[in-house]
């Protein structure tokens, strides 16, 4: 098994094998197309820093461990989620995009989606420090027509 | 590039992503969050609000004939100006350079210099310099390697000749124009060099090949399935700086 190292933004070295590090089509591509000859490749992912590579990474590595169940998985998974708070799932979603993990990708997109579902506008926009740019004329129109789309019996 | 993780700074694609997860109801009430969510959740081409779950809408753009080059050409695909361009070739046609503008979505073709329109097993690398496309080609079965580089300047229909690098300086590939004089290659020996073209001098760059092998990697496949925005850009140029 090939091993490889990753660098993040901030010059952190981490060794993957080639098993952990092609779950990311990104390097998986790269592998393919240039990385024949030696396991002294250097990955350097300049949009990563280390604090965040490292658990993809972790990540990376339980979603290849054949000791585990599935439930297994996403029991340990659930919990790595829920210990992030906002900002850091919101660098995973980038990163996940940036070195394509799909599957991290979509769990963690997931997790901010049920982080701001349900939540009223107002706080949506104090969570993502946000200036409503609507008058408030605006703002009477659009709760009037979701009113008739969320309640069209009302109407 | 930053590394605040704030919703704010996502990618309008990722936007997207995680607002299509929510259910109608979280999303009508997130168009007052601000005029953009707003414009971004009416837009009937991407969200359909019609049933109780979201969903995205995304669109198969139905693509030419012709299939890209080998995956090896690893610069024969390129991103300029909101237009993306890929060397293609198909059985007993001639070999074109296929374009597709993101914004407009019209795929285009702009033929390729006559002759190596029927080459097959060539090394091919595209850039734009100056508003110019250039190509640099050459053979890969051929024993003496011999660079033809080829500029079609911005709304001319012809190519034009540049030069031809010999294989004196030991030229593995061409990578890059670092400026219009300028030219970073790679040599049978693995190093990596600066070429003046007009005083033919030649600097040793203290790299691995592996740090500039690919000035740009992008992939095609991704935007058969997903819009617009989201092309790939590998840049390892970024590191010659240090």
């Amino acid at each position: 098994m090939r091993t490889f190292q990753l660098k993040s933004s901030d010059n952190k070295i981490f060794k993957v094998s080639e098993e952990i590090a092609i779950q990311s089509a990104v390097i998986k591509n790269f592998l393919e197309d240039f990385g024949s000859d030696s396991d002294e490749i250097v990955i350097p992912l300049p949009n990563v820093r280390g604090r965040i590579l490292e658990m993809m990474i972790e990540w990376m590595v339980k979603h290849v461990d054949e000791e585990l169940t599935k439930e297994e998985v996403e029991d340990w998974e659930n919990k790595f989620m829920n210990d992030l708070n906002m900002e850091v799932t919101t660098e995973l979603v980038m990163a996940a995009n940036y070195l394509e993990v799909i599957g991290l990708l979509h769990r963690t997109c997931q997790s901010i989606a049920d982080h701001i579902s349900g939540k009223s506008p107002e706080e949506i926009r104090r969570i993502l420090n946000i200036t409503s740019d609507f008058t408030p004329e605006e703002e009477a129109e659009i709760r009037r027509q979701n009113g008739w789309v969320l309640n069209p019996s009302t109407n | 590039m930053g590394h605040s993780g704030t919703l704010k700074d996502l990618p309008t694609i990722l936007l997207i992503e995680i607002l299509s997860r929510l259910l109608r109801e979280s999303l009508l009430q997130f168009k007052l969050v601000c005029k953009f969510w707003y414009v971004l959740i009416k837009d009937p081409t991407i969200f359909s609000l019609q049933h109780e779950r979201i969903f995205i809408k995304w669109r198969e753009i139905e693509s030419p004939t012709y299939v890209r080059a080998s995956k090896s050409h690893v610069a024969s695909q390129m991103h300029h100006e909101g237009t993306y361009y890929w060397w293609a070739y198909k059985e007993g046609v001639t070999n074109i350079i296929h374009t597709f503008d993101m914004r407009e979505e019209v795929f285009g073709k702009i033929s390729v210099p006559n002759n190596i329109a029927e080459e097959r097993e060539e090394y091919i690398s595209m850039e734009i310099l100056n508003g110019s496309i250039v190509i640099f080609h050459y053979l890969v079965s051929g024993n003496e390697k011999t660079f033809d580089n080829w500029e079609r300047e911005k709304d001319v229909i012809s190519w034009s000749k540049v030069m031809t690098i010999s294989s004196l300086l030991g030229v593995e590939k061409p990578l890059l124009f670092v400026n219009s004089n300028e030219l970073l290659i790679e040599t049978n020996e693995g190093q990596v060099v600066y070429y003046n073209i007009k005083t033919h001098m030649t600097k040793v760059l203290p790299l691995k090949r592996i740090h500039v092998c690919s000035r740009q990697y992008l992939s095609l496949d991704k935007f058969k399935s997903i819009k617009s925005n989201r092309v790939y850009v590998y840049t390892y140029f970024y590191f010659l700086g240090s």
